[in-house]
């Protein structure tokens, strides 16, 4: 699972206060994120946990009232500067949501969505996408899919394993999945997590998840929040183990308890 | 109480239907006056003759027709693109401030007088269009642009409901992937929203075509087929309305013909909406 | 918005439907008001007139409606109005009702007040509706191609019209066709180019009239009878007039009615008996 450059530092947050209005949404959270490795963010409702994820992209930017302290850099560059274009950072960092949202288009417009959206045109290059996609995605070998069939047709887990084959055709270095199984069954659910850990190989992977087993599973680190503070972060195992923090420790008996 | 209840339902039921049979007994008695002289001067010959001389005993209603026709297209191609823009401007741009003060401007639109919009047409638009591009002004184009206008609130409502249905988790997902807010609009919402759009500019025509004050102040009326949208020309709707008030005999059975036109053109055009509807709301 | 528009169509059919029915259908009895329906012509004329005759003969209602002249006689010959009003002369087909003259008006042809063409012969005016003359430059104007705006078909107006001026030419079909008084003359008013026709009474200085074989169309060329482009304002009743009918009709020729009806710019039927 150890790849090359596994272990460097693809996202570090220094200082990282965020508000909507009046409400402090994120304290201070000081956190590096590994480069080619599962990162899962952890902790109850309301924690922050999703809002600390959006902030890797960028999408808290359009709710009212939103305003941010700090600074969060990828692979040292700050994404909130005057230097970063959104729509570039976005490309880089592809997210995944939780509930799956293809677009009411056939599965092939919706894999080659990004790609002609930012100007691919050579029709054999975006057969090529195509299938690097779907490959990448699991959808290619789950197999027996027409392409042009509507997306909408799909089963729920097929869709978020579109979303994620329309993500790869963007050709990201990070990919941030919010909570992607918790409106898929327990077999969906593996499979989802099987192809997270084959992604790892090359992409940087975060993740935010409800599910304790989930987090224990399929991360390689995980982050701990707790009203919106990052109370601990360290390898999987060690955490769930053998926690530093008593916060920690509570949370994740009274989750498996 | 399930007396009562029984009861208020019949009476629903029944008010329901008053309504239905209003449409059925209009629908009779306008077939019944205007069928028998298309059947006596021939189908054909009423539909597609070029000269109506009611008091002559000639009867072709094809410039009426070829009016209603022009007058509408003209009217959709100016209220189609700006209306969906208004309504993409309203749902997705607008800061909501601007909204709240646009959105009721646009629907008091709707409740201006025809005969206004009309007056103003005479008054303004077709001065400026007979010195602007030639003619007698009274024209088409005039009758079209005044029309797109006041087809505007219908195409705009609609239009914005259907932009309104689209799911915000398409609008992330595009954003997401790194689409700025204008490709998101032209890639993403526009073509979910298009059904709604499509039915936003059929219910739009299906006013166009039934206007009628408006339209006969500032479209001239002229029963001639015409060749170019700078052209006087008359209208179905136009042609009963001037015409009704002396007709007598043939010439008022004419008339009624020329309504059963127009009733079988609008029936056409609700029933495309109406499939367009519910082929949207099986799709959701 | 739909169901605006909807029961707009529903509500014209419905008129349409309504108006049909009672023309053709019912005769029921006049109870309460003395009802008089016809020519859009003569109806404010009338409705002057009723309003004073309501004011001196208490507990007398009269109400008039406007819906064309060719409507307003059906209406008295189907008994759906007591009294029916045209301006025009009736046909061959309606001889048999009784007429009474109140008024009579003289049409006027009315041209852009900028416009230097001040007199037309009327051969050159039927040139002009039948499309035969084409441009201004023709007639010692300034070049342009005319706009010439006629009434709508059944019309009183282009009744008269059509019999003085027309003949047996036909008004082209290239014409503008509009169907009140008032756009014709705001269209006129707005338009160099533009030549049209109404009512005497209801030429206002926004628009100049044009004088037709050599007389300007005054009052006085109107009572003298030299002024050609003349009609009748009718009243119609289906055979002899009932007390009611003939109070009011008889009112109308009082001396105090002329005087008004003279004022209003029309001429009186006495008037015109006398010449």
């Amino acid at each position: 699972m150890v790849s090359t450059d596994s272990g460097q530092v693809k996202i570090t947050a220094r200082g990282l206060s965020l508000f909507y209005g009046s409400f402090h949404a994120l304290k201070s959270v000081d956190l590096d994120v590994q480069s080619r490795t599962i990162t899962a963010i952890i902790g109850p409702s309301g924690c922050g946990k999703s809002t600390l994820l959006r902030t890797f992209n960028r999408m808290n930017d359009m709710v009212p009232g939103f305003r941010l302290d700090g600074e969060v850099r990828l692979d040292g560059q700050d994404i909130y500067g005057p230097q970063m274009s959104v729509s570039v950072l976005r490309k880089r960092v592809g997210m995944v949501f939780q509930k799956p949202n293809p677009f009411p288009f056939s599965i092939r417009d919706n894999v080659l969505f990004g790609p002609r959206a930012h100007g691919v045109t050579d029709r054999a290059y975006l057969e090529h996408i195509l299938e690097q996609s779907l490959r990448g995605s699991g959808l290619w070998d789950d197999g027996g899919f027409d392409l042009d069939t509507p997306a909408q047709d799909l089963p729920l887990g097929a869709q978020q394993q579109l979303c994620i084959a329309r993500l790869l055709a963007v050709e990201p270095e990070v990919i941030l999945l919010d909570e992607p199984c918790s409106a898929l069954d327990p077999y969906s659910t593996l499979h989802i997590e099987d192809l997270m850990r084959q992604l790892s190989e090359a992409y940087t992977i975060v993740i935010v998840t409800h599910n304790m087993q989930q987090a224990a599973r399929a991360s390689d680190r995980a982050v701990f929040m707790l009203l919106g503070s990052m109370v601990e972060e360290g390898p999987t195992g060690r955490l769930f183990t053998e926690p530093h923090d008593e916060r920690t420790a509570e949370y994740i008996m009274g989750r498996f308890g | 109480m399930r007396l009562r209840e029984f009861v208020i339902e019949k009476l629903l039921f029944i008010a329901a239907l008053s309504s239905l049979a209003v449409l059925a007994l209009i629908a009779v008695f306008v077939f019944i006056e205007g069928t028998p002289i298309m059947l006596r001067e021939g189908l054909g010959s009423f539909l597609l003759g070029a000269k109506w001389a009611p008091t002559k005993g000639s009867f072709g209603i094809l410039p009426m027709i070829m009016g209603s026709i022009w007058v509408t297209v003209g009217a959709l191609l100016i209220a189609g693109p700006v209306g969906v823009a208004c309504a993409v401007f309203l749902v997705e741009i607008a800061p909501r401030q601007v909204a709240d003060v646009v959105r009721p401007a646009i629907q008091l639109l709707a409740g201006i007088p025809s005969v206004v919009y009309g007056f103003i047409g005479i008054v303004v638009l077709v001065p400026f269009i007979r010195e602007t591009f030639g003619g007698p002004g009274l024209s088409i184009l005039s009758a079209a642009i005044i029309l797109g206008v006041m087809v505007l609130p219908t195409v705009i409502s609609i239009a914005q409901n259907a932009l309104e249905a689209v799911p915000v988790e398409y609008k992330q997902g595009a954003l997401a992937l790194g689409c700025t807010h204008w490709q998101t609009i032209l890639l993403v919402i526009l073509p979910t929203a298009r059904t709604g759009l499509i039915t936003a500019l059929v219910l739009g025509m299906g006013r166009a075509v039934g206007e009628t004050m408006a339209v006969i102040m500032v479209v001239g009326n002229a029963v001639k087929l015409p060749i170019n949208p700078l052209d006087p020309a008359r209208t179905l709707t136009s042609n009963i309305a001037l015409e009704m008030a002396y007709a007598a005999g043939a010439h008022r059975e004419a008339l009624f013909a020329t309504g059963v036109v127009l009733f079988v053109f609008i029936m056409i055009l609700n029933a495309l909406a109406n499939m367009r509807l519910r082929r949207r709301g099986s799709h959701r | 918005m739909a169901h605006h528009r909807r029961s707009h169509l529903l509500l014209v059919m419905a008129i349409i439907a309504g108006l049909s029915i009672g023309v053709a259908g019912c005769r029921g009895p006049q109870s309460g008001g003395l009802t008089v329906a016809g020519s859009t012509s003569v109806q404010p004329l009338v409705e002057h007139l009723a309003e004073r005759y309501m004011a001196e003969h208490h507990g007398e209602v009269v109400n008039v409606q406007g819906s064309g002249s060719t409507a307003g006689i059906r209406a008295a010959v189907s008994g759906a109005a007591a009294i029916g009003m045209a301006s025009r002369e009736l046909e061959p087909t309606e001889r048999d009702l009784h007429r009474f003259l109140i008024a009579q008006d003289a049409i006027a042809v009315i041209v852009h007040p900028a416009n230097p063409v001040k007199a037309l012969r009327r051969e050159q005016l039927r040139d002009i509706y039948a499309r035969r003359i084409r441009d201004w430059q023709q007639l010692g104007g300034n070049p342009g191609t005319i706009n010439f705006i006629t009434r709508e078909e059944g019309s009183g107006t282009r009744g008269a019209f059509q019999e003085i001026v027309m003949g047996d030419a036909e008004i082209s079909a290239d014409g503008i066709v509009q169907d009140s008084t008032g756009t014709v003359r705001a269209i006129v008013a707005g338009d160099r180019n533009a030549i049209g026709y109404i009512s005497l009474g209801m030429v206002t200085p926004e628009v100049a009239t044009i004088s037709l074989d050599e007389v300007v169309p005054t009052h006085d060329a109107v009572i003298s009878g030299q002024y050609p482009l003349t009609r009748p304002f009718l009243l119609v009743t289906s055979g002899e007039p009932g007390p009611r009918e003939r109070a009011f009709m008889d009112y109308l020729h009082q001396p105090a009615c002329q005087a008004i009806i003279e004022e209003e710019g029309y001429v009186p039927s006495a008037a015109e008996s006398r010449s």
